[in-house]
């Protein structure tokens, strides 16, 4: 991709026992100013191949001289994490693309809830200093595991007062997500980024509660998870595009010259929509609906997979 | 061709007489005019608290969505009675207040009447039963086209006979 930008790492801190934080300024000409929740694709040429993640910037989106992403030390690491922990040193160079925004807030909103699950914290760190700004009604609320994540609990804390609630599981302290949400004022809008059961906790209490789903957001980028090996085949062609347990199918047909567009590599923005015609497909993005999944004919290849053998790719 | 490509725009809302009752905190009932099936409606209603507007005066109703929804929770259900043109303006009002709108239950129009926004003078005529119809404003003839403005409450409505005033076509019943 040619548009893509070339940064520094200026420094790198731990903010969390799992999370690393890395600042990444600019080299040639200044950064771009980007949109509260955008996040950036991060290129790690790793020896063996490629890895390519997107992270959500926590810096002050007005701030062009640096971008902070922070990234977490995934167990299940198909490396991309390792290697930002383990490989990247201050003073290295890395490619990233221009921000681009999933998960923006909705200003119109009367008041906005946050609520984070421990890295998923990272979005809201540059929704914070817009909505100051704005002067808008928030509350950010913390959910993490103190001896795994937690990252910058003490200064967000400090900064936003009573707007400010944490929840520790590690220490027994959880958030009840229907008494907080039966609180909330009409008007309200929910923002959740966390893992997927945080955010399937919070749409079932809502949607027992009866506020609209069109009032709750989140976001999740799933890191593509290995599974089985399988052969991918491009109907135009008949080529054979061997896809390993460890890549993800949108990898392994980059491998072999076969440009898919995308943006998040995360299976939430839509881009890299392939037409299916043949074969079962392991669904396991954010943005095919529960028909079109079940319909099997459409696959979000940076994290899906085949459920059998072999799957064949109108392209 | 232009009429044409103009006349296949169809926003027309389509009502259910089926009413969801789903779970709510607070249930707020405004009509128009007020029926039994609405307050029968009302009388059912579960919701911790509800409230029942039976006014016709947008001003007044106004005054009392700001008071009644100040504090409202989250998980509000509102219900609509009335002419089409009056359970969207309310609709606004609304949404101006936080309501979205799949927590506004519209009944059918208590009446097949439209209102018309003249695309020439911006002008609404009201209580329209049948197209072609006259602009209160302009009084060039509209045709009526099932384009709906939720802002207004009204259909999208432009010169049928701008080529040639004797031009008049048939008067033609709207549903
Ligand atoms: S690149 Fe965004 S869904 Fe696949």
């Amino acid at each position: 991709m040619s548009n893509q930008i070339k940064v520094e790492v200026a420094s790198i801190c731990q903010v969390a026992p799992t999370i690393r934080e890395f600042t990444l300024e600019a080299i040639d000409d200044a950064l771009y100013p980007f949109s509260p929740g955008a996040h950036v694709v991060v290129e790690m040429p790793n020896k063996k191949k490629v890895y390519k993640n997107a992270y959500s910037l926590l810096s002050d989106p007005t701030d062009t001289q640096r971008y902070r992403i922070a990234v977490r030390l995934q167990d299940a690491s198909r490396g991309g994490s390792i290697y930002m922990h383990e490989q990247v040193k201050v003073g290295d160079q890395l490619l990233i693309s221009p921000p681009s925004n999933l998960f923006s807030p909705l200003w119109h909103a009367k008041k906005h809830v946050m609520l984070a699950g421990g890295v998923g914290v990272t979005p809201f760190m540059s929704y914070i200093p817009e909505m100051i700004r704005r002067d808008a009604d928030f509350e950010l609320h913390y959910m993490y595991r103190s001896l795994q994540t937690g990252a910058y609990k003490h200064e967000l804390s400090e900064q936003l007062g009573d707007k400010y609630f944490d929840y520790d599981s590690d220490r027994q302290t959880r958030c009840d997500v229907t008494a907080l949400l039966s609180q909330q004022p009409l008007g309200t809008h929910i923002y959740i980024c966390g893992p997927d059961s945080l955010i399937q906790a919070v749409e079932e209490a809502a949607q027992t509660l009866g506020l609209p789903a069109s009032v709750i957001h989140s976001e999740e980028f799933a890191a593509p998870k290995p599974g089985m090996p399988f052969v991918a085949e491009i109907k135009s062609t008949g080529q054979q595009v061997d896809v390993s347990a460890e890549d993800s199918l949108l990898e392994a047909l980059e491998a072999s010259d076969i440009s898919i567009p995308n943006l998040c590599r995360g299976g939430v923005c839509g881009q890299c929509v392939c037409t299916v015609v043949e074969g079962e497909i392991d669904h396991r993005d954010q943005y095919l609906s529960d028909e079109e999944k079940a319909a099997g004919n459409t696959i979000m290849p940076c994290v899906s997979r085949a459920a059998g053998e072999r799957l064949v790719l109108d392209i | 061709m232009e009429l044409e490509s103009l006349s296949v725009v169809v926003s027309k809302p389509m009502y259910t007489a089926e009413i969801s009752d789903g779970p709510c905190a607070y249930s707020l009932f405004i009509c128009e005019q007020l029926n039994t099936a609405f307050s029968d409606l009302y009388e059912a209603s579960l919701a911790d608290k509800k409230d029942l507007i039976h006014s016709a005066d947008l001003a007044r109703i106004e005054g009392d969505l700001a008071a009644l929804l100040a504090n409202a929770p989250a998980a509000t259900r509102v219900y609509l009675l009335g002419t089409e043109k009056y359970i969207w303006l309310v609709g606004q009002q609304l949404k101006a207040l936080g309501v979205t709108e799949e927590q506004m239950e519209m009944l059918p129009p208590l009446s097949a009447e439209r209102s018309v926004f003249c695309c020439h003078c911006y002008q609404v005529t009201d209580q329209v039963f049948t197209a072609p119809a006259r602009c209160v404003g302009c009084g060039k003839l509209l045709a009526v086209t099932d384009h709906f403005a939720k802002a207004h409450g009204a259909y999208f409505g432009y010169q049928v006979n701008a080529e040639d005033a004797t031009d008049i076509p048939a008067s033609v019943e709207l549903s």
